[in-house]
């Protein structure tokens, strides 16, 4: 009980770290900033990537508490960039699609501040893992880079099948408008020719009765 | 008596890691009547816990500040077949919770519901907000607490949560490389369709085009004298033979009249043949037009050479005498 209770406490003296994931739609001629307050000396990780939409790409940028711009990309497809915060304060990221005139966007980011919390505080205690904590903390590792993966193939996937779907309605569309166009032109280009030998007025010149 | 008090600060000591998830999360503003919607693709069987906190900028002291009771947020959830599995209102800070039964994109979207527009008077509302998915929203504190764990177990137990969300994804992702199949073949088809429809259409319009811009038959009529041709009739797909009259007739009902015709003119365009055209016997066409059924019985009669070839554009001009029969009965 009181290991339990030592250890949630020591918990909350570390501070509190974390990862944020979210997937949003950005409209078109559209800005949308995120914010996060780090403490100094912080390693971050900002990564994004654009899931559907127009061309795939998106401008970023990351602002440090200053207003130094710590981090600018315009028309990124998809970008990770690291950096340590240098100073106290809130951090500011943007994601603008305003160069694109109708297209909206989805856009996925993966904020990371910090690295993960140990499942237990007595990661930094003097004696050391047995083999079996060891194993299981590469394992723990292992395992979390596989789920990386597997989001970063989601993601790829998804924009494939989105190329995809709208191959398939351009191909639908097109089709058909073609089509309509081909019957159309073939029937005018008859009435033209036709047209041709129509003359109304006739000039005849009468001779005898 | 001991034991109680250490399993209170136990669960108070917990309750303040809960909140410390609240306090400093990734935050954004927005406007009064703005909805912002977040996507999740996750697959089924999964728990999405969310988290959101709301502040208020207050003029006065030009700083964000917790918002009022008044205020709270409208959360929408749905699920890819956009029906709606968690619609509620919470306060200026809620925590919601649900579980995908169908795998696919879940939206959540978050708006305000101010009912007093003087609340937020122009300006922004911040919120903080967590979405957890999966394996993350297991708390291994609690569960090690609840289920009485020692290290090692709780670390197997991570592990096997861990590797039961790669399981579900790899499940999921089955399901979606089938969909995407489907879309490839499905476009895969209809290009195939549609290259056989046109080149069917092209040759059929082709031949067409070809009959019908070479047999096409033209009748006007200037009935005053006037020099004002009418055009009477005019039809394509005609096929005459050589060798015949033209005739007129009319016909008046019960009264009885004289119509005087006083010219026929014929006037022939002269087309390419083709050689089996020229090989064929002109003599022996049967008169046709196509698409149109012929509208009473040919009979065959001896003629002489009068009109030679096709096309041919007629040009009558009739007065007040009449016709006395004309070649088709």
């Amino acid at each position: 009980m009181l290991a339990w209770f030592v250890l949630l406490c020591a918990q909350l003296m570390f501070g509190w770290v974390r990862a944020s994931e979210l997937t949003f739609e950005l409209p078109d001629n559209a800005k949308q900033c995120f914010y996060e307050d780090i403490t100094i000396g912080t390693k971050c990780t900002l990564e994004f990537q654009v899931v559907t939409g127009g061309h795939y790409d998106v401008d970023c940028r990351l602002e440090d508490p200053d207003g130094t711009v710590l981090y600018k990309e315009m028309k990124k497809q998809y970008d990770s960039f690291t950096f340590t915060a240098s100073r106290n304060g809130t951090f500011k990221f943007c994601f603008s699609n305003e160069f694109s005139t109708f297209t909206h966007k989805t856009v996925y980011f993966d904020f990371q501040v910090g690295d993960d919390p140990p499942l237990f505080p007595n990661e930094n205690r003097v004696t050391a893992l047995t083999q079996m904590e060891s194993a299981c903390v590469s394992i723990h590792e292992a395992l979390k880079s596989v789920i990386d993966y597997q989001t970063h193939f989601r993601l790829r996937e998804a924009q494939g099948r989105s190329r995809a779907e709208d191959l398939n309605t351009r191909v639908a569309f097109w089709s058909i408008g073609e089509a309509f166009i081909l019957l159309v032109v073939s029937i005018s280009q008859v009435v033209l020719l036709r047209s041709f030998f129509s003359d109304k007025k006739t000039t005849t010149t009468r001779v005898g009765s | 008596m001991v034991a109680i008090t250490m399993q209170f600060t136990l669960y108070l000591v917990l309750l303040l890691n809960i909140y410390n998830s609240f306090v400093s999360a990734l935050y954004f503003h927005i406007g009064e009547t703005e909805k912002k919607c977040f996507i999740e693709e996750i697959p089924d069987e999964t728990m999405i816990i969310g988290n959101y906190r709301t502040q208020l900028y207050d003029k006065q002291k030009e700083e964000y500040l917790p918002a009022t009771q008044g205020l709270g947020m409208f959360v929408e959830v749905k699920d890819p077949d956009e029906k709606v599995i968690l619609s509620r209102q919470y306060g200026s800070e809620g925590r919601f919770i649900f579980t995908s039964h169908t795998p696919g994109e879940h939206q959540i979207c978050l708006h305000s519901n101010s009912s007093k527009f003087a609340l937020f008077a122009g300006g922004m509302l911040r919120v903080h907000f967590t979405i957890q998915v999966g394996e993350n929203t297991n708390n291994y504190a609690e569960i090690a607490a609840k289920d009485k764990l020692s290290e090692l177990q709780l670390r197997v137990r991570q592990l096997m949560e861990q590797v039961d969300q790669v399981q579900k994804e790899k499940n999921y992702q089955r399901y979606r490389e089938e969909r995407f199949r489907q879309t490839s073949e499905s476009t895969n088809q209809r290009v195939l369709w549609w290259c056989i429809v046109q080149t069917l259409i092209l040759v059929a319009i082709g031949f067409w085009q070809m009959r019908h811009l070479k047999s096409f038959f033209e009748i006007m009529v200037d009935v005053d004298d006037r020099n004002d041709w009418k055009e009477c009739i005019d039809f394509g797909g005609v096929r005459l033979p050589t060798g015949y009259y033209f005739g007129a007739s009319a016909a008046t009902g019960d009264l009885s009249d004289n119509h005087d015709i006083i010219s026929m003119k014929m006037y022939q365009l002269m087309v390419e043949h083709t050689p089996e055209e020229d090989n064929q016997d002109w003599t022996k066409i049967e008169p046709s037009v196509s698409l149109l059924k012929s509208p009473k019985d040919n009979i065959d009669e001896h003629a002489p050479h009068w009109l030679e070839g096709l096309p041919a554009s007629s040009v009558c001009s009739a007065g007040n005498r009449g016709v006395r029969r004309s070649w088709y009965r």
